[in-house]
């Protein structure tokens, strides 16, 4: 797959879980920002599940900062 | 640990078959089970192939209707009613345990939901029993558990109807969250909540009174319980956690939320507050760390502490831990009330 497929795939992913319009910029878990935690976490499951990857060891959730992060993570995994 | 279970209800719950026979009869020992599992805060739901209409109409006629959350009853695949249960209720898979009289449902269970526990209506009575134990931990939290999830079903079915944002709904809930010190008359429930907690916990390991008590005695450390209750109703002691301070830092030893009210910014409020008032329990504290262990489970905790600005700690060799520079990050929650309880 394509890194520009991958980052279509996700925002859509992050649109249907999220509900709302997003972009690569968009902010997913910023320090002093609440957010739906659980809708976090679907997102999380989601593209593990879609995408057969995992993010089980990671505590730093560097991945989650906003959708660019989120795809590089993934495109990382998907070609370790 | 079992949650809950999950009753066929032709020739399980009650004897005969709904549509079929002329009536069906509930078991006097059934009808106690219900009863005896209810007050032990065991969930009850229903996974049956029935006519809805004519299961809860029948249900309502013997009075029991009450006892059952989000029944699944129609003509679907009684794995996919299970894990409709288990979403709804927020809980795991393998905290369930499914009630049958047929082999085959129980197989088919145990194909597709191998993690679910599953027990022959009449067979394994006894083993079911054992695994459900003789009773609850006795606290107002496990004997009302039944009537907080009904007061959480109605502020869901509210929420779904609710025109307005998010927001707005939180705001219409009228959320109202006490946090105080643990009493010796909390303890149960908090041992109780340490060890039912899987999604919002930091700390795997469990404790008991005694270990409550200790804590709480000692000069250096707080016990300090949330409770919340909202225009739904009351959900009682809903969050802990475990402070101690030392050389600068605030030790979280322990952290946990039900998972039935996750997803609202309880617990950002709950731990910010608490770290808030470490600052007055005596020394100045600069950093917060938070002993962890990572399971399979308890993601959403890992985020929560992230949303307040927790990152892995540097200090701590093979044990999981993440640390947060005091005071933390506020995090806007107008939606609900904080009312710290000084006693």
């Amino acid at each position: 797959m394509e890194r520009r497929e991958l980052e279509q795939q996700i925002l859509h992913v992050v649109h249907q879980v999220l509900h709302r319009e997003v972009e690569p910029q968009t902010r997913l878990l910023d320090s002093g920002q609440l957010v739906d935690s659980l809708n976090i976490v679907k997102l999380v499951c989601e593209i593990e599940e879609r995408f057969c990857v995992s993010f089980d060891d990671d505590l730093e959730l560097d991945y989650l900062d906003d959708v660019k992060s989120l795809v590089e993570a993934v495109w990382s995994k998907l070609n370790e | 640990m079992i949650k809950c279970i999950v009753w066929d209800l032709d020739q399980t719950l009650w004897r005969g078959t709904l549509g079929e026979d002329e009536q069906v009869l509930l078991p006097e020992e059934n009808r106690a089970l219900l009863e005896h599992l209810d007050a032990s805060g065991i969930l009850q739901s229903i996974a049956s192939r029935n006519d809805p209409d004519a299961a809860m109409e029948q249900l309502r006629k013997l009075g029991i209707d009450h006892y059952f959350l989000y029944p699944q009853l129609g003509f679907h695949s009684k794995a996919l009613s299970i894990q409709t249960i288990a979403q709804k209720l927020n809980i795991g898979l393998d905290t369930i345990a499914f009630l049958d009289d047929n082999e085959f449902e129980l197989r088919e269970i145990g194909y597709f939901l191998p993690q679910v526990a599953r027990y022959h209506a009449w067979s394994d009575r006894n083993s079911l029993m054992e695994a459900v134990g003789q009773g609850g931990t006795g606290t107002a939290e496990s004997r009302n558990r039944r009537v907080f999830m009904q007061a959480q079903e109605k502020r869901d079915q509210e929420e779904l109807k609710f025109s307005g944002t998010r927001e707005e709904f939180l705001k219409d809930c009228d959320m109202r969250l006490t946090i105080r010190e643990a009493r010796e008359d909390d303890l149960a429930r908090v041992c109780e909540l340490v060890e039912r907690s899987s999604q919002y916990k930091t700390f795997s390991q469990t404790v008991d009174p005694d270990f409550c008590r200790r804590y709480r005695a000692s000069t250096q450390s707080k016990l300090w319980v949330a409770e919340l209750e909202d225009r739904f109703g009351q959900y009682g002691i809903i969050g802990v956690c475990f402070l101690r301070s030392g050389d600068g830092n605030v030790w979280i030893d322990q952290f946990c939320i039900s998972c039935r009210v996750g997803g609202r910014g309880i617990g950002v409020v709950f731990l910010q507050t608490v770290l808030d008032q470490c600052q007055g329990m005596g020394n100045p504290c600069f950093k917060a760390v938070c002993c962890f262990t990572p399971t399979k489970r308890n993601r959403p905790v890992v985020i929560l502490l992230r949303t307040l600005g927790f990152r892995k700690s540097q200090s701590q060799d093979g044990q999981g831990g993440l640390e947060v520079a005091l005071p933390v990050a506020h995090v806007a929650c107008d939606w609900i009330t904080i009312i710290v309880d000084k006693g």
